[in-house]
């Protein structure tokens, strides 16, 4: 069973929110400091190329603090950030694929050519990072958002805008996929 | 590769992206995004999508127009028959233009082609006007 990150507590995210809203810049400053990183990771995982994590975060972060009222509390602002940062993601994927200026080999989750971390790169989780940009986009979110990001099928459905039932198949289809792509 | 428990594969899965995100610089993306969120807000250029109905609506339009056309050529000495359903057509909903299309066709396939309504020139000015107003219809 995945363990949940360590999530910020509800309560302060709100309160955040609220005075960015107000515009509040250290609120917004803090929102980053407490969720880049995930956001980052989860980025990373569902296929972000190194080279351009920098500015999906960013893209992702400047999307949610300008659309902040659309932000209905339905989810964890983490999750939601989550959520923008997957559209930012297929954006950029949509307009490098229009503009033909990504070669076949940097399309691929980079390791940022550290010779080190290459050579210590675990083969199964390159595996299973390919695995999982062979998956459908919704099977793909709902997968690193429970296995990745430990969340419950009810949070994860509120932010994907599904039902938990819905979430939880299409977790279990992920792992089943992912599993026979590791074999 | 083969064997793997599900322990180690959920261990595997919450690794993953764990070496991109530890490199984000955390502080200086905050002073980015903050930076960024002091200027104004693009004003990109917007694309309107054309709603589905209103591009039933212009194929049906055109439909229609084509119809006229070929009614005209068909009696040209009768080119009201073409013009009088086109008159209130902006008005109409597109289910009534579909509904309208449909009546067309009917007449069309069945009245017109048959060989006793082959000539319009023929109608006297009622049966003109009973055809004329099953076409609202």
């Amino acid at each position: 069973m995945p363990q949940p990150d360590s999530l910020a507590a509800s309560p302060d995210d709100a309160a955040l929110i609220a005075a960015w809203r107000q515009g509040d810049e250290q609120a917004a400053t803090e929102l980053v400091r407490r969720h880049a990183r995930a956001l980052a990771r989860f980025l990373a995982a569902a296929g972000a190329v190194a080279a351009d994590l920098d500015d999906l975060v960013q893209e992702a972060l400047i999307r949610a603090f300008r659309g902040v009222a659309s932000f209905r509390g339905q989810c964890q602002f983490r999750t939601w950030l989550m959520t923008i940062g997957a559209n930012v993601m297929k954006d950029a994927a949509r307009r490098a694929k229009r503009q033909q200026v990504l070669p076949l080999q940097d399309s691929l989750p980079a390791r940022d050519g550290d010779p080190h971390e290459d050579a210590v790169a675990n083969e199964a989780a390159q595996r299973l990072q390919i695995g999982l940009a062979k998956l459908p986009r919704l099977q793909r979110e709902v997968f690193l958002l429970r296995a990745q990001q430990g969340l419950e099928y009810e949070e994860i459905a509120a932010a994907l805008d599904t039902t938990p039932g819905a979430a939880r198949v299409h977790y279990h289809h992920a792992v089943k996929r992912l599993k026979e792509f590791l074999k | 590769m083969t064997g793997m428990n599900d322990r180690e594969f959920e261990q595997l899965a919450r690794q993953l992206g764990t070496a991109a995100a530890e490199r984000l610089d955390v502080e200086a993306t905050a002073r980015a995004v903050v930076e960024r969120l002091r200027q104004p807000v693009e004003d990109k250029k917007r694309v309107t999508w054309i709603r589905p109905e209103w591009l039933r609506v212009a194929a049906a339009l055109a439909v229609l127009l084509g119809t006229g056309i070929a009614l005209d050529r068909i009696n040209p000495a009768g080119g009201s028959l073409a013009r009088y359903p086109l008159e209130d057509i902006g008005d109409l909903t597109p289910s009534e233009l579909t509904q309208l299309l449909t009546t067309l066709d009917g007449t069309l396939e069945g009245d017109l082609t048959d060989d006793s309504a082959a000539d319009l020139e023929n109608l006297t000015p009622a049966q003109l006007q009973t055809l004329l107003r099953s076409l609202e219809t």
